[in-house]
């Protein structure tokens, strides 16, 4: 292992000119867009790095989770150059690489566009970064495979009935129970917390394995679900409606409220 | 029972394939204002006595696995019919 080399922001900017991004591309964004366009969007080549270029908005609540999912990327690909767009006064930039909304993550090689995630995908930026720029910062990749073989799935199960029996209240939410990342989420951590309940939680944006895997564990389709003494006991809604008829507090085990 | 005549082609659709279970009562709303992103189902049912409602819920949800997979969110709220 090398030696210890302190990790300094440089690799990650606030775009503050035009030129600054297209130095670093080596080539020209064009005004109008059509030079970008017509490039075919394709697999990176081993020669140039990959910069990603993030556009954002202050008015877009969705950029703050962005934003420092971002930060944490820039901090893991060292060698990657990360851009900060503020869309809105960066119009030709934003027109050249169809832009529409916000946040959008572009991954660019010279005027190549070699990913994108429109929108705040958390789990699709990460591994489309991930995908993009191991090779430039000599982090291998696993492949995805398609096919999981037996063994890999017997591991997930254990691996996914061992989380849900981490605690006798256990919430799968998305974001953390201090900050839940969507409404119901919030909802749900809410109301757990106004019965007193201790409980445990995990954060599904996280690992795009268990959210996945979790889904089709329990035969539940959506986000956040509650689990008492590792039984699925539902969603929001059940959660709510049996808060309403009592019949929550009943299934709960007696260490897990709260004095 | 007869289908629901209003509503949406989304809300008749679902109404459709709940009917499958033989409910009493059936109300499918639309609640993202037609857009068919998020729906309500209120459904009472004779299937659904002494189950929990987690396996309430899934015998709405395994006969809507596609339009599970298009719309954001769905309410289901079941019940049982009252025994006279």
């Amino acid at each position: 292992m090398s030696a210890k080399v302190v990790v300094s922001m440089s690799n990650i900017i606030q775009l503050q000119d035009e030129s600054e991004l297209r130095k670093t591309l080596e080539d020209k964004v064009q005004a109008t867009g059509t030079a970008v366009k017509d490039q075919a969007i394709g697999s990176a080549s081993s020669a140039s790095p990959v910069v990603v270029i993030y556009f954002w908005a202050d008015w877009a609540e969705q950029c703050k989770q962005v934003e420092s999912v971002i930060d944490d990327l820039a901090k893991k690909y060292t060698k990657t150059q990360f851009f900060k767009v503020e869309a809105e006064n960066f119009e030709d930039i934003s027109e050249a690489y169809e832009i529409s909304a916000v946040p959008t993550v572009i991954l660019a090689q010279k005027a190549k566009i070699v990913g994108r995630v429109d929108g705040a995908n958390v789990a699709d930026i990460v591994k489309k970064v991930a995908e993009a720029c191991a090779a430039d910062n000599g982090i291998k990749t696993e492949p995805a495979s398609a096919v999981k073989p037996a063994e890999l799935q017997q591991d997930l199960n254990t691996r996914l009935k061992g989380l849900i029996e981490r605690a006798p209240v256990m919430v799968f939410i998305k974001g953390t129970a201090a900050q839940p990342r969507c409404g119901f989420s919030k909802k749900i951590v809410g109301m757990l917390n106004e019965q007193n309940i201790k409980y445990g939680y995990f954060d599904i944006l996280t690992d795009e394995q268990v959210r996945q895997g979790l889904k089709e564990y329990s035969d539940w389709p959506t986000y956040p679900q509650l689990y008492i003494s590792g039984e699925l006991v539902g969603g929001v809604d059940i959660v709510a409606e049996m808060i309403e008829s009592g019949d929550l507090i009943g299934m709960v085990p007696a260490g897990a409220i709260a004095k | 029972m007869e289908s629901q005549s209003d509503g949406t082609a989304g809300e008749r659709h679902i109404f459709d394939k709940l009917r499958e279970l033989t409910p009493t009562k059936l109300a499918v709303t639309d609640s993202s204002g037609g857009c068919g992103s998020m729906y309500v189902v209120e459904i009472e049912a004779e299937c659904f006595r002494g189950l929990t409602r987690v396996k309430q819920t899934k015998l709405v949800n395994a006969l809507l696995k596609e339009e599970l997979k298009e719309m954001h969110g769905m309410r289901v709220i079941c019940s049982v019919p009252s025994q006279i």
